[in-house]
């Protein structure tokens, strides 16, 4: 079996995962913050750890800003509707996955205005971003790497023209976070929407919102309850990270999240990068060299994560999944990966693509494998 | 040495959230102050989590060490 769909959740996870999440239920399984108790503290130490991990990798100034969520698109909900309200305006692109679309469809249909730039063949300019700022832009909000192509979104350039203007900048680092170098303060980020389960490592059911300075106190909470804290007082704190943690934690999956977190701080991002870079270089030419593929999106590996999108020209992108797991087990995402304009943008929709997206445990000769396997299928449809 | 200090060798640092106690422990364990989590005293305040025990006589340091405000220290008090 071969799995190419980290991009959707990683797998496998490295042994330290299961085991943590297992010692936490065994030993500390507590409500981390309820109690006064050795198990609540152990589990309240295990929680506070995974902020710190987080925070270090992410290049946030501190843990306690650190609000977990069970996934990033609750983080990006999070963010959105905690920051935006009729007669603001955000920008953001058309290569955004519905975590980012919908949110902000809803908040549009209630007063916000919102900009969807265009990308040309999936690449946003910065200068469009500039160009949309209006006197009412409170934030931009961009993918840090696209979950269709891989392509990188010009972080850089835009945080640091965000900053000038006194906009608040959000990255949805869904696909980045743990693959590719983030520090919030060199990068002019404000809040960084996570999740744990994809190059992070962890189990599904974790992510979180981390919140840089200048995003700190202006956010509504979407949820409002127990926090262990302020416990005299019938409403919510305004504090963090409770003002943002209503209810209990979902500590057994954060357990687990922080021993992704310390396989990718062991490995280092950098390796990490380097290691999936190079798999994605053989990937893009292999599929270069066969007739009738057409790849989606920049053509140099540098400028994607590990996430490569094709079709087989004459063939849907479901036959052609279905025929990879059937001839070789080979398992990836075929159709439109919750992302419609891109989709739309790239000239695929509504029929989508076929796509792998990689891992730290992927192999090259999983790659070799793949492409042999995707050569067949070019050529059976040249036959037919 | 005030009449708290002989009657009480024990303080406890208050915390308006749990888990800025939890950060605030890994400070005093790096510095080698005496520490121990514990449950907030009913007679000191309603919360439902812990604050931190320390050496009354320690209470100095202990305030020089914890930003205050990042960590939204409610107050030490004796216990």
């Amino acid at each position: 079996m071969i799995y190419f769909d980290n991009a959707a959740t990683s797998w496998p996870k490295p042994d330290a995962v299961p085991e943590a999440m297992a010692r936490f239920l065994r030993e500390c399984g507590a409500n981390p913050g309820r109690s006064g108790h050795a198990l609540s503290i152990q589990a309240g130490r295990v929680v506070y750890e995974a902020r710190e991990r987080v925070a270090r990798l992410l290049g946030l100034d501190d843990p306690l800003s650190v609000a977990f969520t069970k996934n990033a698109t609750e983080a990006l909900n999070v963010a959105l509707l905690g920051l935006l309200a009729p007669g603001d305006h955000v920008i953001t692109s058309v290569m955004e996955h519905n975590s980012v679309l919908r949110p902000l469809r809803h908040l549009e249909e209630r007063g916000v205005g919102v900009t969807r730039l265009p990308c040309p063949e999936g690449a946003l300019d910065p200068a469009a971003v500039a160009r949309a700022i209006t006197p009412g832009t409170r934030l931009v909000v961009l993918g840090h790497a696209s979950n269709v192509t891989g392509a990188l979104a010009p972080i850089g350039e835009v945080g640091e023209l965000a900053r000038a203007r006194g906009i608040l900048f959000c990255v949805d680092a869904a696909q980045s976070a743990g693959c590719l170098p983030i520090d919030m303060g060199a990068m002019n980020i404000d809040l960084v929407a996570f999740t744990g389960h994809k190059a992070l490592y962890g189990p599904q059911g974790t992510g979180g919102l981390c919140l840089g300075e200048r995003a700190r106190g202006k956010l509504r909470p979407l949820l409002r309850g127990g926090t262990g804290s302020a416990s005299d007082s019938d409403t919510q704190p305004d504090f963090l990270p409770d003002a943002l943690e209503a209810g209990t934690l979902n500590a057994v999956g954060i357990a687990g999240l922080a021993a992704g977190l310390a396989f990718v701080e062991e490995r280092t991002v950098e390796a990490i990068r380097r290691h999936e870079l190079a798999l994605t270089e053989r990937l893009l030419e292999g599929l270069r060299s066969i007739p009738g593929a057409r790849i989606l999106g920049p053509g140099a590996a540098a400028r994607r994560v590990a996430v490569v999108s094709f079709n087989l020209e004459g063939q849907s992108c479901s036959e052609v999944a279905t025929a990879l797991e059937e001839r070789a087990g080979i398992y990836c995402r075929a159709g439109l990966h919750c992302a419609p304009l891109a989709h739309r943008q790239l000239g695929t929709f509504p029929e989508g693509a076929v796509r792998f997206s990689l891992g730290a445990f992927n192999t090259a000769s999983q790659i070799d494998a793949a492409l042999e396997v995707v050569r067949e299928l070019s050529v059976s449809a040249k036959g037919a | 040495m005030s009449s708290c200090d002989a009657e009480t060798p024990y303080g406890v640092v208050l915390f308006r959230s749990v888990q800025a106690a939890l950060a605030a422990e890994k400070i005093l364990a790096g510095e080698k102050i005496a520490h121990k989590l514990i449950a907030v005293p009913r007679h000191i305040s309603s919360n439902c989590g812990f604050c931190l025990r320390i050496q009354w006589a320690d209470r100095e340091a202990v305030e020089r060490l914890l930003p205050a405000e990042k960590l939204g220290v409610e107050g030490i008090v004796p216990l």
